[in-house]
């Protein structure tokens, strides 16, 4: 059976999975992401996160089966914008309970290199390893973690959501819809742009815009 | 044999008396001392426990209080936020309807000022109508006085060409007219002169008056049909000049037309391009907003600057292609020509080859004549010898004279056999030295034109490998420039999908089930729930029921109170499950912190209730009970009471039995611990359960 399946589907070239793992990749690491700024902007208490090892750190993730449900479902539509590239941003925007406006906002740019996806012939890879990619990426979670030194701190309760930057062509899910951009109002804004990573297919960068305290 | 009595070894022993009945009265008085003392001990443990249970109820009442205190402050202060959210809307809603009256008198003064400009409107529109109307008329009017005075002209032209005629033709008749009378005249002159010639009369005097007065009206006749003429002439350039103005105004009118008609054509343009202009600065707006949100965004400005960079690139590019196919064309016109010489070269070589061949033919061809001719030398020869012999035979038969005729003949006959003979030798000769020669001469041309063909070939073989090695790496080059101008063309394309793209705005999606969403969605409801419930009870305020006191509890309240239930429900749920979550936390923590203890210090910590501790030892003791342990009561100021231990066999003394055989096993007691001395030795004396611990570890050390 699985034989006469396979001989139907067309052999995956070795650039198809190269985009395969880098979306594997970009996608692992929003997730993480998400959870780290969870904890580490104090969204949920402490103890509804668990401990792993991920990227040669200890990373934490929510173990609240709420938020576990709704990153995954994120997770499961990004992995295929991602692959299919019609999304360039990923945005978590920090929003207060009391005041009902945002007061925080992490984006993530996301860059296809449509240069090694020309053909299917083409391998034109520049053939990063996995680890120079794991190094950059722990840069960006280093920096994640220590920008809790310069971000003021969110006082009262926080709640999160995850904007998607997509392209007016793709398709939308049912449960998805529009949103505004959760920009942020008013003076003092300042941004603060972190380290980038890049994989063969991919390139992330990761910026934060805050409100100043008066 | 001395019984061991069960008081602690720090503890001084009774002094013995004299009088052993005494003694044991004394005894039996300290037994029932003791055990009244025992039973006052356990009394009082009774009481303090009873007390510290009081305490401990006392306490938890006054925590239940304290809670339901603060939570009894907590719904008075939302029951106070809830009121002065009430009240704020309520204000908010005066003010929204203030607003909402000012919004209405400034719309009812825009619908005035709307309405007045209307009605400017449509009086300008009139007037531009009447206007319209009044240029069409005029336009109309224009028209058929054009067309009149164009028919009016056209008639005068006519006229004016009628009469011309009529002028030319009378002018003519005159003409004629006066070459007649001129003619009459030369007639009457002759006939004049004939006359006078012939009568000198009296009457031609008379005659000629009257043919002088009639050729002086004939003349001033004509002088004024001349001036007639003149001023038809007149009147006919005035009537030219005015159709070459009409044409000149018909010519001009043509031309503004023409110009109206491009006017129209440049107001559509200017109309379109206003709208292109609008379209553009909104997106340069748009871009601007992006702009603002994100640092990398390109402006159009720039993507276009790329683009045509870009372009130039690739035309950069396309003519180095072309320069590089080119030299390909040229290096493979290259190779064609080396093939052809080679072609060449091999087919002068077979030539060659079959000039040799020829040749050897040819000289095989005189070897054989040579044959042939030696042949004939030696049958002449011997022909010569038998002619010599008949010639010597008639000689002897001949005379003296015919003899010498003869022998003359013979000698020059030799001779010439003689010179027949060397000239064949030489000619041996020298067919054997060309022979040699040609050969030599075949051998070394053959040698060296296959030496000067093989390094031809060599060196067209080594220029074709470098033409072929050129003509890879050129191929590579390309394949090169064609992957890069693939690579730019994918970028120009992506820069005009992304320019076509970047005029659609990116979508912004979010799940539609997010904590944002729910938490804003809760807290609209909640909103309108209170204001619909704020309105109600106005409404109920307002009303004839609440003057009449009738007690009425509108829906919207039950609503409000069911959704605030709801909403306490689920964050009780939340925070039930952040309790469950922190419990779980504590205990692997306190499993932590147990574990650490047991570690370092030796004995395990089990809590049986509240304020009882269980202690286990740590100590890998063989023979040492499992079940020993040690209880605690920690329930006042941490103190340790041991002494109200349950009086259980193996409760609050920990037994240590060494060897577990019969004959040991009878001595057991010396061995146990006795527990309670140091408790009271060192807990209650000295006051410190640490040492106590300290020393129970000693204890048990020392004895295994």
């Amino acid at each position: 059976m699985s034989s006469s399946s396979s001989s139907s589907l067309p052999p995956p070239t070795r650039s198809k999975l190269a985009l395969k793992g880098s979306c594997r990749i970009v996608s692992d690491f929003f997730e993480y992401s998400i959870h780290s700024i969870l904890y580490q902007r104090g969204i949920y208490p402490p103890e509804d996160f668990r401990l792993v090892k991920k990227y040669g750190l200890n990373m934490l993730i929510s173990i609240d089966e709420d938020v576990k449900n709704y990153i995954e479902r994120i997770m499961k539509q990004l992995h295929r914008w991602i692959y299919s590239g019609v999304i360039s941003k990923l945005v978590v925007a920090i929003s207060s309970k009391e005041l009902n406006e945002v007061v925080e906002r992490w984006q993530f740019d996301l860059e296809v290199n449509q240069n090694t996806g020309l053909n299917e012939g083409d391998d034109q890879t520049t053939n990063k390893s996995n680890d120079q990619i794991q190094k950059e990426i722990q840069s960006i979670i280093r920096q994640i973690t220590a920008s809790v030194t310069f971000l003021p701190e969110l006082e009262g309760e926080h709640t999160f959501n995850v904007l998607v930057y997509a392209s007016p062509n793709c398709t939308i899910p049912s449960e998805w819809g529009d949103s505004d951009a959760k920009e942020l109002v008013g003076g003092n804004v300042e941004n603060v742009k972190f380290r980038s990573f890049s994989t063969d297919n991919h390139k992330v960068g990761a910026l934060v815009t805050y409100k100043m305290l008066d | 044999m001395q019984s061991s009595t069960p008081s602690s070894p720090f503890v001084d022993r009774p002094t013995r008396g004299s009088i052993a009945i005494e003694r044991n009265a004394i005894d039996s008085q300290l037994v029932l001392e003791k055990e009244l003392r025992n039973k006052v001990s356990t009394l009082e443990y009774k009481y303090k426990q009873l007390c510290d249970t009081t305490d401990i109820e006392r306490l938890k009442h006054s925590e239940r209080i304290a809670l339901l205190e603060a939570e009894l402050e907590k719904t008075s202060e939302a029951l106070e936020s809830a009121i002065s959210d009430a009240k704020i809307i309520f204000d908010e809603d005066k003010k929204l309807k203030e607003q909402l009256k000012n919004a209405s008198e400034v719309l009812t003064d825009a619908n005035g000022k709307l309405e007045e400009l209307q009605f400017k409107l449509e009086n300008t529109t009139r007037k531009l109508a009447q206007a319209e109307v009044k240029i069409d008329y005029m336009q109309t009017n224009f028209d058929e006085t054009r067309k009149k005075l164009e028919a009016q002209h056209q008639l005068a032209l006519k006229k004016n060409n009628g009469l011309v005629e009529s002028l030319r033709d009378s002018i003519s008749e005159k003409d004629r007219k006066i070459t007649q009378l001129t003619n009459m005249l030369g007639h009457k002159d002759d006939e004049i002169n004939s006359l006078r010639s012939q009568n000198k009369a009296t009457d031609e005097v008379k005659a000629r008056e009257m043919y002088e007065r009639e050729c002086a009206s004939q003349l001033e006749y004509i002088r004024e049909l001349e001036s007639k003429n003149l001023k038809i002439s007149r009147k006919l350039s005035e009537l030219q000049s005015k159709n070459d103005y009409v044409e000149i105004l018909k010519d001009e009118k043509t031309t503004l037309l023409k110009k109206l008609e491009s006017f129209e054509n440049l107001e559509e343009q200017h109309g379109d391009l206003l709208l292109k202009y609008e379209k553009l600065q909104k997106t340069a707006s748009l871009w601007k907003n992006e702009n603002e949100g994100n640092l990398n965004l390109q402006t159009p400005n720039d993507i276009l600057e790329e683009n045509s960079k870009l372009e130039l690139e690739n035309k950069k590019l396309t003519k180095t292609l072309k320069s590089h196919r080119l030299e390909l064309t040229k290096s493979q016109e290259d190779y064609v020509k080396l093939q052809s010489q080679l072609f060449k070269a091999n087919t002068s070589i077979s030539q060659l080859k079959q000039d040799i061949s020829m040749r050897d033919v040819e000289i095989l061809k005189l070897s054989n004549t040579i044959k042939l001719n030696n042949q004939e030398i030696e049958f002449m020869k011997d022909r010569l010898e038998n002619v010599t012999e008949e010639n010597s035979l008639i000689s002897k038969h001949l005379p003296l004279q015919q003899q010498n005729h003869s022998n003359e003949d013979y000698n020059t006959l030799q001779k010439l056999v003689d010179d027949y003979k060397v000239e064949i030798d030489e000619l041996k000769k020298l067919n054997d030295g060309f022979m040699n020669e040609s050969n030599k001469r075949q051998k070394l041309q053959y040698e060296d034109s296959q030496r000067d063909m093989m390094k031809l070939l060599e060196s067209k073989t080594e220029e074709n490998e470098e033409l072929l090695n050129k003509l890879n790496s050129k191929d590579i080059e390309i394949d090169g420039k064609l992957f890069e101008i693939r690579k730019l063309e994918a970028k120009i394309q992506r820069l005009e999908t992304d320019l076509q793209t970047s005029e659609k705005p990116l979508k912004v999606l979010q799940l539609n089930n997010n904590p944002t969403s729910n938490h804003e969605r809760s807290v609209k409801k909640s909103l309108e729930l209170l204001m619909q419930e704020n309105k109600d009870l106005t409404a109920i305020i307002k009303s004839s029921s609440f003057e009449a006191n009738i007690p009425t509890v509108p829906k919207s309240v039950y609503l409000r109170l069911s959704h605030t239930v709801d909403t306490q429900q689920t964050e009780i749920k939340s925070l039930s499950k952040r309790l469950v979550r922190l419990k779980e936390f504590y205990e692997s923590k306190s499993l932590m912190l147990n574990s650490v203890v047991y570690n370092l210090l030796g004995y395990k910590l089990e809590f049986i209730n509240d304020y009882k501790l269980k202690l286990i030892s740590h100590h890998d003791y063989t023979n040492v009970e499992k079940s020993s342990y040690i209880i605690v009561d920690v329930s006042k100021n941490g103190s340790l009471l041991t002494n109200n231990i349950d009086s259980g066999a193996k409760k609050g003394n920990l037994i240590v039995r060494l060897g577990v055989d019969e004959n040991t096993e009878k001595n057991a007691n010396e061995d146990a611990i006795n527990v309670e001395n140091l408790i009271k030795f060192w807990i209650f004396e000295k006051k410190q359960p640490s040492c106590f611990f300290s020393a129970l570890n000693l204890e048990l050390f020392d004895k295994i």
